[in-house]
């Protein structure tokens, strides 16, 4: 716990929204080893897809995310 | 690497506790948090991995800071009148001093992750069971149903904090503020009626 550094957090605003929508990004995801932890946020408005990686960059997810057919779009820090 | 901000962290934390005391679930967005808390939406992200989490974790840390406060120098041997003292004088305390974490928990109450939390905290149900068991032993209260019990012993207490904290009486009286002789006096009638 409140170790002071974190693996990369990423965060993005989609459309995401239903748990069938979540199941066609699972294996896009899951099946990049950068990727250690993400999920998304279904109780909020924007849909906050979160990904804890090392070393993925948000233009490689929103390609990713995009071609499953979901808009995508990094929230700015 | 994003490197966590404690101060960020806290601020989130209050913000958001405001806004669900305030307004309930419904009232918190990840975007109007960000807003109130002056940072972006990613940075609460990076601290909390989404709303139920943030939800969660602020009743983990306000529960405890409840149960915490409540059992301030109490014994669960005590006799009934001293204990029940003690927790009227801790309860009170607590919610002035800190009305907004006394309002969330009331919003919060039966979620889901309220009940997570209170579901798995053992102190409460531990002190208050060993503490009510030797007092009806020991003949110095009367056995009740655990509902009507509460409703006796506790419930006029919250409705004196409710009007303090309103600032207004019953009618037209004015400004109510809940001094020690009031709570003695209240204190004083709730330990007549629950005497055997």
């Amino acid at each position: 716990m409140n170790s002071t550094v974190t693996n990369e957090v990423l965060v993005f605003k989609t459309n995401i929204r239903y748990k069938k929508d979540v199941s066609k990004i699972m294996p896009l995801l899951e099946s990049d080893n950068r990727v250690m932890e993400w999920n998304v946020d279904q109780m909020d408005v924007d849909n906050v897809l979160r990904i804890a990686s090392g070393g993925l960059h948000p233009t490689e997810v929103i390609t990713m995310i995009q071609t499953a057919g979901y808009f995508c779009e990094e929230l700015p820090d | 690497m994003r490197i966590r901000d404690e101060a960020k962290e806290k601020l989130i934390r209050e913000k958001a506790l405001e806004m669900i005391a305030k307004q309930g679930f419904e009232g918190l967005s990840m975007q109007k948090l960000a807003k109130a808390a002056g940072v972006s939406p990613a940075t609460i992200y990076i601290y909390f991995k989404d709303r139920d989490d943030l939800i969660l974790q602020l009743c983990k840390e306000e529960g405890t800071k409840m149960i915490e406060a409540t059992f301030d120098g109490f014994d669960p041997e005590m006799h009934f009148e001293e204990g029940l003292s003690i927790q009227w004088k801790n309860r009170c305390r607590y919610w002035l001093e800190n009305p907004m974490s006394g309002q969330f928990l009331e919003q919060v109450k039966h979620s889901p992750p309220y009940e997570a939390f209170f579901g798995q905290d053992k102190v409460f149900p531990r002190l208050m069971g060993h503490f009510m068991a030797n007092a009806i032993a020991k003949k110095e209260v009367i056995p009740l149903p655990a509902e009507v019990y509460w409703s006796v012993a506790f419930a006029p207490l919250y409705q004196l904090i409710k009007f303090h904290l309103s600032g207004k009486g019953l009618g037209n009286r004015g400004p109510f503020v809940l001094d020690e002789s009031k709570l003695e006096m209240t204190l004083f009638l709730v330990l007549k009626a629950l005497k055997p």
